[in-house]
C-alpha cells in the first residue's frame, strides 16, 4: 500500500486503511475528528459518519475510501471524483455530479489503485503514509496486496502493478522514485513548529537546577507508540495543528483555532450596548456606561466581570468570580461553582466572624449572603431602607448597594467599565 | 514595600530538560514577592524565549511600590504584548507562546494576601491542612486552560479520561496570543504553615497527586522538595521539561496585625 498526494486547497487525511479528501479548513473540528478515526484504523463508514455529523450542508465535498482484505467502498460528494483502476487497467470513475447527497460504490478484490481528484491540484506527487495535509489529489496504490490475491487465482506470474497500469494517469506512469522537493506546500506559516531543532545547550544561569543523569532505559520504555514513520523531508504534514502531530504527545501547544467558550457556569446570554459593553438580554440601557442598548439577538459569551466590590480599605475585588469575606475565611465554608476570591478583613475589635459574608454570581445577578455571622450583616440599597440579612438567605444587590459587616468595615458594589 | 505582618516566606525551585526534549523551554522566577513558572511553546528554542520574557517581566512586579491584584492582571496582559512584539521582530520566533502561573504577594484589605494567577496549563497547588487538623491535603488552586480542562469542567470528560486524552496538551490560553488572554486571578489570604507547589505540566504528566503529596510531605526544605519532585518526574519518564517552585509560608510573625488570635468572634458592643 503506497499513498501519494498532490498539494492543493482541500485537506487529505490518511490512515492505515482509509483515505479522505475533503473541502474543509485544515483546522476544522471535522478534520480533527476524521484524523482521530483514520489514524486509529477506523473504516470508511465511521469516517463518513464523522463527515456528515454536522449535517450534509456543513461539508460541500469529500471523497472517502476504505479498502482492506480485498473489499472496500468509496463515497463521493461534490466536486471531486474517484477513479478506481483494476489490475487489468479497467478504469471506473465515481462521480457525484448532479447528486444532492453522495454516491457510493463498492471496491472489488482486483483493485490496483485509487485516484482522488479534487478541483485544484498542483505540484509534485509526494508520499504520505499517515497524516493530514493540504491536498488536491490523492493516489492509493494497492500493489502488493493485489499481487498476492491474483497469484492465488492464476499460475501466471503477475507483473508488478505499476507496470500493468502504465498508462497516462494523473500521477504519471512512474510511481517511484519520488521527486523530493524542499517544502513544496504553500501552507500558511507554521506558528508552532513542533519538530525539535538541533539540541540547544540549556542556559547555565538557571539557578538551583537539578540535572539528573539520563536514564535511557527508563525513558525509552515509557515513550508512547509512535505513528507510522513519515519519510523525513518529503511530506509536509500540517504540524501547526495541535492534533495533527501524533509523534510528540508531550509537547504543550496552543490551540490552532480561536478561543472557545469557558465551562458552562461562566457563560451568559448577552447583548451589546452602543459602546460595546456586554449587558443582560433584556437591558434597555447599559449597566456600565448608561448608553442605549439597541434591540438584538442575545448570544452566549463568557461572563464579563459584573463590577467590583470597593472595600472600606479602598481595595477593589473584581466580580469575575464570587467572593468570601471574613476574619479567618475558609473556602470550605461556601459552595461556589468557581473558586472565589478569599478576602481576610482585619477586625480590630474581633467582631467580624471567621466566615462572615459571601458574594455569589448567578448569571447576571450579584447576590450577597450572610454566613451565620455572630453580629450579622446590614445591606443598604442605594434608594431604600437598610435591612439585616437573614443568615444563609441570599439577596440580590444592585450597583451602589453598601454592605456593612461591622462599624467602618464593609464594601460597596460598583459597576465600572 | 513590605506587606503588613512581614510573613516569612521560603522558596526553592528546580528544573530539568527531561529525557526526551532537546531543549528546556520552561523558566521560573523567585523574588521577594513573585513565585512563578512559565512553560514555553514554539520551535527553534523560541519557547524558551517566550517563557524567559514572561518570568523576567513578572520579576518586575513589586519593584515599583505597592502591588494590587489588578496590577498583576494588567502586568500579565502587558507581557502578552511584549511577547508578541518580540516575535514580530524575530521571524524565527513567530508564534511563540508561554503559560504563566504562580503567586504574587500583595497587601490587600490591610493584610498580606496571595494573588494566584494562571494563563495556560501549568498549575498552582496548595498543600496544607484543610478539614482535618494535622492532615495536610493537596488541592489544585488553578483551573487548567486546556481543551480537556474545559471538557472536565463542563462535565463532558472525567479526570481519568482527561489524563490520556490526546488533546491534553492543547492549551486554550497562552501569553503570545494575538488576542490578549484573560488571566485567571484571585486573592487568597496568607496562612502560616501553608505550602504551595507551582509546576509545569511535565511534573503532573508523570506523577499523580498521591505521589506529589507524598514527596511534598517527606521533604522539609522547599529546595529539597522542589528538586526531589523534579527528579521523580524525570525518573518516571521525563517526557517533557519539568519545573517546580515550592513556596512555604513558614510561620506567622507573632506581632502580625492586631487581629485577636483567639477563635471567638467578639460580640459587638452596642451603644
Amino acid at each position: 500500500m503506497e499513498v501519494r498526494y498532490r498539494p492543493g486547497q482541500w485537506v487529505a487525511v490518511t490512515g492505515p486503511r482509509t483515505w479522505l479528501l475533503v473541502a474543509a479548513a485544515a483546522d476544522a473540528p471535522l478534520v480533527a475528528r476524521c484524523w482521530q478515526l483514520a489514524r486509529t484504523g477506523a473504516d470508511e463508514l465511521e469516517l463518513l459518519n464523522a463527515l456528515v455529523a454536522e449535517g450534509l450542508r456543513a461539508v460541500r465535498g469529500f471523497a472517502v475510501a476504505g479498502y482492506a482484505d480485498g473489499v472496500g467502498q468509496v463515497v463521493v460528494r461534490g466536486e471531486v471524483t474517484v477513479t478506481a483502476v483494476d489490475a487489468d487497467g479497467t478504469e471506473r470513475v465515481v462521480t457525484a455530479e448532479g447528486m444532492a447527497t453522495w454516491v457510493e460504490s463498492r471496491l472489488t478484490g482486483s483493485l490496483a489503485r485509487l485516484l482522488f481528484t479534487g478541483p485544484v491540484a498542483d505540484g509534485p506527487a509526494l508520499p504520505l503514509d499517515s497524516g493530514v495535509v493540504h491536498a488536491g489529489a490523492l493516489e492509493i496504490i494497492v500493489g502488493q496486496r493485489l499481487a498476492g490475491v491474483r497469484a492465488e487465482q492464476a499460475d501466471t506470474p503477475i507483473e508488478p502493478v505499476s507496470d500493468a497500469v502504465a498508462h497516462d494517469h494523473l500521477f504519471g506512469a512512474e510511481p517511484d522514485p519520488i521527486p523530493i522537493e524542499p517544502d513544496p506546500i504553500p501552507v500558511e506559516p507554521d506558528p508552532i513548529p513542533v519538530e525539535k531543532p538541533a539540541p540547544i545547550p540549556v542556559s547555565a544561569d538557571k539557578p538551583a537546577e537539578s540535572r539528573s543523569e539520563p536514564a535511557p532505559e527508563i525513558g525509552n520504555t515509557t515513550l508512547l507508540t509512535p505513528v507510522p514513520a513519515i519519510p523525513e523531508g518529503t511530506t509536509n504534514v500540517i504540524t501547526h495543528l495541535a492534533w495533527a502531530v501524533a509523534d510528540d504527545p508531550g509537547a504543550t501547544r496552543m490551540r490552532a483555532t480561536g478561543p472557545s467558550a469557558p465551562p458552562t457556569p461562566m457563560v451568559v446570554l448577552a447583548i451589546r450596548c452602543e459602546s460595546g459593553h456586554w449587558n443582560p438580554p433584556h437591558a434597555l440601557s447599559c449597566r456600565v456606561c448608561g448608553s442605549g442598548v439597541p434591540p438584538q439577538q442575545p448570544i452566549e459569551v463568557p461572563r464579563p466581570s459584573l463590577g467590583v466590590l470597593r472595600l472600606t480599605t479602598g481595595d477593589l475585588v473584581q466580580l469575575d468570580r464570587g467572593v468570601l469575606l471574613g476574619r479567618q475565611p475558609d473556602t470550605a465554608a461556601v459552595d461556589q461553582p468557581v473558586r472565589p476570591h478569599v478576602v481576610r478583613l482585619r477586625s480590630p475589635l474581633g467582631d467580624i466572624s471567621r466566615n462572615h459574608v459571601e458574594v455569589r454570581l448567578h448569571g447576571w445577578q450579584v447576590l450577597v449572603a450572610d454566613l451565620g455571622s455572630r453580629n450579622g450583616t446590614v445591606v443598604c440599597p442605594p434608594a431604600d431602607l437598610p435591612f439585616d440579612l437573614v443568615a444563609r438567605q441570599p439577596v440580590e444587590i444592585q450597583p451602589g448597594t453598601v454592605v456593612n459587616l461591622a462599624t467602618d468595615i464593609g464594601f460597596v458594589f460598583e459597576v465600572t467599565g | 514595600m513590605p506587606v503588613a505582618g512581614e510573613p516569612r516566606i521560603r522558596a526553592g525551585a528546580a528544573t530539568d530538560v527531561g529525557l526526551v526534549r532537546v531543549a528546556n523551554e520552561d523558566n521560573y522566577v523567585i523574588t521577594a514577592s513573585v513565585f512563578a513558572v512559565a512553560d514555553g511553546m514554539g520551535g527553534h528554542a523560541a519557547g524558551d524565549v517566550a517563557s524567559g520574557l514572561a518570568v523576567a517581566g513578572l520579576a518586575q512586579l513589586g519593584t515599583e511600590g505597592t502591588v494590587r491584584p489588578d496590577d498583576v492582571r494588567r502586568h500579565i496582559v502587558r507581557l502578552n504584548g511584549d511577547i508578541l512584539a518580540a516575535a514580530a521582530r524575530n521571524p524565527e520566533q513567530a508564534g511563540m507562546g508561554t503559560t504563566v502561573t504562580g503567586l504574587c504577594l500583595v497587601d490587600f484589605a490591610g493584610s498580606p494576601h496571595w494573588v494566584v494567577f494562571n494563563v495556560g496549563d501549568s498549575r498552582v497547588y496548595r498543600y496544607a491542612e484543610k478539614d482535618v487538623p494535622g492532615v495536610r491535603v493537596l488541592e489544585q488552586l488553578t483551573v487548567d486552560h486546556s481543551e480537556v480542562g474545559e471538557l472536565v469542567a463542563a462535565g463532558k470528560l472525567s479526570p481519568a479520561e482527561a489524563a490520556v486524552d490526546p488533546r491534553r496538551n492543547v492549551v486554550t490560553r497562552a501569553l503570545g496570543s494575538p488576542a490578549a488572554p484573560e488571566p485567571d486571578l484571585f486573592v487568597y489570604p496568607l496562612t502560616a504553615g501553608e505550602r504551595f507547589l507551582i509546576c509545569s505540566d511535565g511534573l503532573t504528566g508523570e506523577l499523580d497527586d498521591a505521589a506529589i503529596a507524598g514527596l511534598l510531605d517527606r521533604e522539609e526544605d522547599p529546595r529539597d522538595a522542589a528538586a526531589t519532585l523534579v527528579r521523580a518526574a524525570v525518573a518516571a519518564g521525563g517526557r517533557d521539561n519539568v519545573t517546580t517552585v515550592v513556596v512555604d509560608h513558614v510561620a506567622a510573625d507573632p506581632g502580625a496585625g492586631d487581629t485577636p488570635a483567639d477563635d471567638e468572634t467578639a460580640p459587638r458592643q452596642v451603644g
